[in-house]
């Protein structure tokens, strides 16, 4: 009986010891491994019941750094996502893949403090994300335009920097229906940049004006976007001057200018539409209307327009 | 110690002695380290080899090893990757494909990922995350919202793609090629050289292009056939590593501005928010003194004020005043738009910047005559006085006068754009106006006009009802 003992133990030190030692196999691989899973989507600080955001990561799987990695033998990536303030989908990701991009959606559900939890194959790697879920859904809105213009006008080139910037807030209607709308304030300013040839000293104030935009916002069905419209209006009961422009010429003289703005037509009016995920953020926006193409089409128009929404 | 524990003991020993024997490749292989030596040049006296040798494939031909794709990346100062990676065929008996692509780019502690994923059964994903001056970034697809956080509570990048490239043993020379202008030796190898334990490999063909000096891995590309348990078709890799252009691909996306992480915040800066191109906070500072601190720091910083920007010019008669400076920002330049405003004595800045494709750059201009400027004599120093309409300013015959205020008014007629046009070109010049603008668009007309110190906009378009609405306004 000892000796079968003594016999069967060295059989299974050898069997052990020869795993431990052997190359990698697919059945010994889980226990070389090392991995990691990350999340490359910076999330907002605040989301909003209902509100559905979308998050990419990656995960990889590796053997230790002592060890190859056979090429014939995929890896299986298994990650489980966990949620306490809302739902995700997929909540679990499988893929055949030594590395895997990967995306999912978290709907909120309840507010409190959300800590999103993604495990990489029961363990080997896990990383969190924390945020807080709010049953108010508004947003603070600010867009700033820039456009750079530029025009022959037979005696030199003309050059223009004109900038708007607003802000304003968009509220989701307190019904629970998907609607946002609010309003805010623009401010325009326009500079000359280019000196008229005549002149050889020459002082231009900027322009000044302002008014009113409205918001209008309503939530995807799939609750992961917000559309955004601003529409900019103009302020039609004001004339405003500012300051004189001064042009001294060769000869000495003097002359003077008056820059001014005057009222508006509603139908000029530019217009924004964007489209954001929850949450918010900042992005390129477009501005429409036939103001818009009037100013590009007398000239050569360098324009940029940024909208930021912030969850408030 | 008795002598049935002294037997236990030296058979376990002897045990150990044997499997460790028993389980060590017959063949010996080089103990090759980065950078990558001829097998046959490497320690003729070879050390114990590690596990990692010791996986090596048994009947690798000698040559030229790359057991670490990665080696050498710490050293560099700057560096760009792209690589690809294909899977085609059968996974557990379903058909299964995955493509996926990644583009990389690092200097020091700044690093971006552009990276793209198809594979089956998965979402497709496509981003772009990027960790530059400190703050980390994420757009999920291109022009979309971007978002930005501090560096430090993002998860540090590990994202680097040449470690999912495998490892290759016994390369054969190939020749020499210049690589953007590096020199690089290139290899070739098949299945032999690739680690391969399950046999699982049926066809492998693959070209790796090294360093002439320093042996890294400029370039890699791998095609493999697989028969295996669980996956049988095609497996692919690419990668280049690249070297040049390094700073263009750090650039963050279009659409998404860098953090004003640079721009000076007043002193007892309170609640500060920082995102793409934009930043609030509140600080207990007048306007006046807000208008003088960035004027001081933001010239100092090389950006430049726009007219109405410095202290003697900014307007801080209005609830808001607004200061922008411009600067060169690449090949184009970025402006800063600050707004400024006071709520419960404290001041409330918030400041959004935006790119422009050419610098904004200004003629020399006088800034002396600014104070002259504000000397206004005409016309009414009230800057939001109404231009009135001139009072003879022609009516078109027949026109229903909609609106009529005292510098502006709104017809509606029954005739043409053009036959208005006709008819206000006409009346006006004989008015002594002169056109000095005239736009034509989609079947609107707009004519500017002065005279002397006035000015007059007569707006024509089709009313969408069969008329036609005339806007005038004056100036």
């Amino acid at each position: 009986m000892k000796t079968r003992t003594m016999r069967a133990f060295t059989a299974l030190l050898l069997l052990f010891l020869c795993m431990g030692f052997a190359p990698p196999q697919t059945a010994q691989a889980q226990g070389r491994l090392t991995g990691g899973v990350l999340i490359h989507t910076s999330l907002p600080h605040k989301v909003c019941v209902g509100d559905s955001i979308t998050i990419n990561g990656g995960a990889s799987v590796d053997y230790l750094a002592d060890q190859p990695m056979p090429i014939a033998y995929l890896h299986v990536i298994n990650l489980t996502i966990q949620a306490s303030q809302g739902t995700v989908t997929p909540a679990t990701i499988y893929a055949p893949s030594n590395l895997h991009y990967f995306s999912f959606v978290y709907t909120a559900r309840t507010p409190g403090t959300e800590n999103i939890v993604v495990t990489l194959n029961d363990g080997l790697a896990q990383t969190q994300e924390r945020f807080e879920v709010e049953e108010k859904c508004d947003y603070d809105a600010f867009v700033t335009t820039v456009m750079h213009f530029s025009a022959d006008t037979g005696d030199g080139i003309f050059r223009s920097i004109t900038h708007v910037s607003g802000m304003g807030t968009m509220k989701r209607d307190r019904q629970g229906t998907e609607f946002y709308q609010g309003d805010g304030k623009w401010h325009l300013e326009s500079n000359t940049l280019t000196k008229p040839s005549i002149c050889v000293q020459y002082y231009s104030p900027p322009l000044i004006n302002s008014g009113p935009f409205e918001l209008d916002g309503h939530l995807a069905d799939e609750g992961d976007e917000v559309d955004v419209i601003l529409s900019f209006l103009p302020d039609m009961n004001k004339t405003r001057y500012h300051g004189k422009s001064i042009c001294v010429d060769e000869d000495g003289d003097t002359g003077y200018g008056w820059s001014y703005a005057s009222g508006g037509n509603p139908r000029l009016a530019s217009k924004i539409e964007a489209t954001f995920p929850v949450g918010g953020g900042t992005q390129s926006v477009e501005l429409k209307g036939l103001g818009m193409e009037m100013v590009q089409s007398a000239g050569d128009l360098d324009y940029t327009a940024t909208l930021t929404l912030i969850p408030r | 110690m008795n002598l049935r524990f002294l037997l236990k003991l030296m058979i376990a020993l002897s045990v150990l002695a044997l499997c460790l024997a028993a389980c060590k490749p017959a063949a010996q292989t080089p103990a090759t380290l980065q950078p990558p030596v001829a097998s046959s040049q490497a320690h003729p006296a070879a050390p114990q080899p590690t596990a990692a040798e010791a996986a090596a494939p048994q009947n690798m031909p000698s040559g030229v090893n790359l057991e670490n794709p990665a080696a050498g990346l710490d050293a560099l100062t700057g560096y760009r990757q792209a690589y690809t990676h294909t899977l085609k065929g059968s996974w557990q008996a379903q058909p299964y494909e995955s493509a996926q692509a990644v583009e990389r780019a690092v200097r020091g502690a700044d690093s971006v990922l552009r990276a793209s994923e198809a594979s089956t059964g998965s979402a497709p994903v496509a981003f772009f995350s990027g960790r530059i001056g400190g703050f980390f970034y994420s757009q999920s697809a291109a022009g979309s919202a971007c978002r930005a956080e501090p560096a430090e509570s993002a998860p540090a990048d590990s994202s680097d793609p040449a470690r999912q490239l495998p490892p290759v043993y016994g390369m054969q020379p190939a020749g020499s090629e210049d690589l953007d202008g590096q020199p690089a030796l290139r290899y070739i190898f098949d299945a032999r050289s690739l680690v391969d334990p399950d046999h699982a490999i049926q066809t492998a063909s693959g070209e790796a292009w090294l360093a002439e000096d320093g042996g890294l891995l400029l370039k890699f590309q791998l095609t493999v056939e697989i028969a295996s348990a669980d996956f049988t078709g095609t497996r692919t890799w690419s990668y280049q590593l690249i070297q040049t252009g390094v700073d263009e691909a750090l650039r963050l996306p279009a659409g998404c501005q860098p953090v004003l992480a640079d721009l000076p915040v007043l002193p007892g800066a309170a609640d500060v928010m920082q995102m793409p191109g934009f930043q609030r906070y509140s600080a207990g500072s007048g306007r006046a003194d807000a208008v003088a601190f960035y004027h001081a720091q933001l010239t100092g910083l090389g950006w430049l004020p726009l007219p109405g920007s410095a202290p003697e010019e900014a307007d801080l008669s209005e609830d808001l005043t607004v200061l922008a400076y411009a600067q060169p920002y690449y090949e184009g330049g970025r402006l800063l738009v600050i707004q400024l405003s006071e709520s419960g004595g404290k001041v409330q800045v918030t400041a959004q910047s935006a790119l422009t494709k050419a610098p904004v750059q200004m003629d020399s201009m006088d800034t002396a005559s600014a104070a002259e400027s504000e000397a206004e004599d005409e016309p009414p120093a009230d800057d939001s006085a109404p231009a009135a309409l001139p009072t003879d300013l022609p009516i078109y015959p027949g026109a229903t006068v909609v609106t009529k205020i005292e510098n502006a008014a709104i017809l509606q007629v029954e005739a043409s754009v053009a036959e208005i046009a006709d008819f206000y070109e006409s009346e006006l010049r004989s008015a002594g106006w002169t056109l000095y603008q005239r736009f034509e668009h989609e079947g609107m007309v707009a004519l500017n006009w002065s005279r002397e110190n006035a000015h007059l906009t007569v707006t024509i378009r089709p009313a969408g009802d069969g008329s036609t609405q005339v806007m005038i306004s004056g100036g």
